[in-house]
């Protein structure tokens, strides 16, 4: 398709003289061909006294030696290059006053000529800007600094007389006074210990928000997690005669920092609780969400109204007019961790009345190699190699009950890696494994020199003399039989664990 | 028991929960030079330690404590306003046998106070 464009040439004269950045053309020796009315106001000089002269005459001194290297090299090899891709660039105006360019360069091939055209844009504003950005961001960095520096000298500074109003109050609670007095002082202590998780929950925000907090991520699985949280939250779920409800059993990992996940949870479960209803139902879910796991916590209490939601998490929000006791600050603390471990979390209501729904979204994680410790962290390790999850999970209610470290693990192979790499306190090795005998795993460990003072007791439905004399022989100090009997396993711990 | 403490109301509340276990003596030290000294002449069975004195820091009392062959098998609990977790675990590492952050829980200080009685 073609048409005659109005104007003719004059167009194309009138495009250059009214582009709003400064056009130069320079032939290959750098000799400026060609400037447009924007160069003339750019670099305050009249077009007669820039065409035919050299293009150094455009950029202060100390660059110009450097740029006829530059130019020469590139009309060897000219491409086309844009804005921004370049080094900190300066140009000189008439009068000697240097100012930040930003330049573009397009060889014009003519014949077996090559010309370059630059397009150049005053830069000042560019940079004052990006300056500035600059400032704001390392005034925003130094006032975080100084807001965490602030809020530890509060936090000690305010712990010093909390530790004289809780302390004698206690003392006080410790001696035999009248009723009126016993409850003053239960008042004095109670908003002590209330003013106490005030100053530790702000520190939890300031820390999450900066970023501070020492989090250990890594795949933690949901539902012993939620079990933990439920069975703390039960007794004042037993107070109102609510039912707590956990709705799925499917095991499923996430990227957590397994205590913060379980203070995240404990929140949320204490919520449904405090403002759910006496005798209500609450309910625990997850499920996979594309890449994530969502966790629900649903109550059938007072619900919350739309205008509340927004505002729900922000501190000090209540979304209740009702006096319900707490720091109005739990919520709040409870995004910051979520946020902290890359996590999102959120809340539906029906409205008032309709009860509500609090999930907390984590990204999915493969369960690990060597299944997590559960227990008491940092006590001393009782290894489990079973193949039978269920068995591993009746194990570890009781190793965990008796306030040890756990971790249980299927195949033989693994059974190894873990027992190398983070040596127990004792294993116990079930003789039914699918693809290697108990008895070669048995041998194996009892070669291992890091395990050489391990104890290894042996677990077997197999309750034939020559099992348990063959386990023995081959190093294992005890054989039990199966089915376990929990008081003898707890008798065992306590004999062969130092706790 | 020797308690290092410069704030006089914390001295205090330790005072009341000491005399509440009438075989216990209570020694006091305003400063950490004091605090060493008295360590180094008593040999306490259990120092209560602050981290922020006048002078040498709690956790400067603790280090020498624990390089005097003849100090430093010591029990040392130290009680302090500091709740970093870096700080708490860097006392521990240096020798305390606990760390309380205050406000001291009243039934947990009469507990490791019990203990002492029971040595």
């Amino acid at each position: 398709m073609s048409f005659a464009l109005p104007g003719g040439a004059v167009l194309y004269e009138k495009l250059l003289e009214s582009a709003p950045d400064a056009l130069v053309i320079v032939d290959r020796n750098g000799q400026i061909l060609l400037v447009n009315g924007q160069t003339e106001r750019l670099f305050a000089y009249p077009r007669e006294e820039m065409v035919g002269r050299q293009v150094e005459c455009l950029l202060p001194e100390r660059f110009r030696e450097d740029h006829e290297a530059h130019r020469t090299q590139y009309v060897d090899a000219p491409a086309f290059r844009p804005m921004g891709a370049g080094l900190e660039l300066f140009g000189l105006r008439s009068d000697g006053v240097e100012f930040p360019i930003d330049i573009s360069l397009s060889p014009i091939r003519i014949d077996d000529d090559v010309l370059v055209a630059a397009a150049i844009r005053d830069a000042t504003e560019r940079k004052a800007v990006e300056q500035e950005i600059r400032r704001l961001a390392d005034e925003a960095t130094r006032a975080n600094a100084a807001k965490s520096e602030f809020l530890s000298r509060m936090s000690h500074e305010l712990r010093t007389p909390l530790n004289a109003i809780i302390g004698f109050g206690q003392l006080l609670e410790l001696d035999e006074l009248p009723r009126e007095q016993r409850e003053s002082v239960a008042q004095i202590v109670g908003a002590g210990r209330h003013l106490l998780s005030l100053i530790n929950e702000v520190l939890d925000i300031s820390r999450a928000e900066a970023g501070t907090f020492a989090l250990s991520v890594e795949p933690t699985e949901i539902r012993s997690v939620v079990a933990d949280a439920v069975e703390l939250v039960q007794p004042l779920a037993d107070e109102r005669e609510a039912r707590i409800e956990i709705r799925t059993q499917d095991d499923l990992h996430v990227l957590a920092d397994r205590q913060r996940l379980h203070q995240v949870l404990l929140n949320l479960l204490a919520n449904a609780v405090k403002y759910g209803r006496d005798r209500g139902a609450i309910t625990v879910a997850w499920r996979p969400v594309q890449d994530r796991v969502r966790v629900e916590v649903t109550d059938d209490g007072s619900g919350i109204d739309a205008e509340a939601l927004g505002a729900i998490f922000d501190p000090f929000e209540r979304g209740s007019e009702e006096a319900i006791e707490g720091t109005g600050l739990g919520l709040a603390v409870t995004r910051a961790l979520v946020e902290a471990m890359s996590g999102a979390i959120g809340v539906e209501s029906g409205g008032r009345g309709a009860g509500s729904t609090f999930f907390v979204e984590l990204v999915a994680a493969d369960e690990p190699e060597t299944a997590g410790v559960t227990g008491q962290a940092g006590g001393p390790l009782v290894l489990h190699v079973d193949d039978n999850r269920t068995s591993r999970r009746l194990v570890e209610r009781i190793v965990v009950g008796a306030g040890l470290a756990y971790r249980g693990v299927s195949a033989g192979e693994r059974g190894i890696e873990a027992a190398i790499t983070q040596p127990p306190a004792l294993i116990l090795l079930d003789l039914h494994l699918e693809g290697m005998s108990g008895f070669d795993l048995l041998e194996r460990l009892r070669r291992e020199p890091v395990l050489d003072t391990t104890p290894i007791v042996v677990l077997s439905a197999d309750t034939s003399r020559g099992t348990a004399a063959r386990a023995r022989a081959l190093g294992a100090v005890e054989f039990v039989a199966k089915p376990l009997d929990g008081a003898e396993l707890r008798t065992l711990l306590a004999a062969l664990v130092d706790a | 028991m020797l308690h290092i403490e410069d704030n006089a109301s914390n001295r205090k509340l330790v005072e009341l929960v000491v005399s509440r276990l009438p075989s216990l003596e209570l020694v006091e030290a305003l400063d950490g030079e004091t605090g060493l000294e008295l360590a180094r002449s008593l040999r306490p069975d259990l120092i209560l330690l602050d981290l922020r004195l006048p002078g040498i820091s709690g956790e400067e009392v603790l280090a020498e404590l624990r390089d005097d062959p003849t100090t430093a098998g010591l029990r040392v609990v130290v009680i302090s306003a500091e709740a970093r977790p870096g700080e708490t675990s860097r006392v521990l590492e240096g020798g305390a046998e606990r760390y309380l952050v205050k406000p001291v829980d009243v039934e947990e200080l009469l507990a490791v106070l019990e203990s002492v009685e029971a040595q």
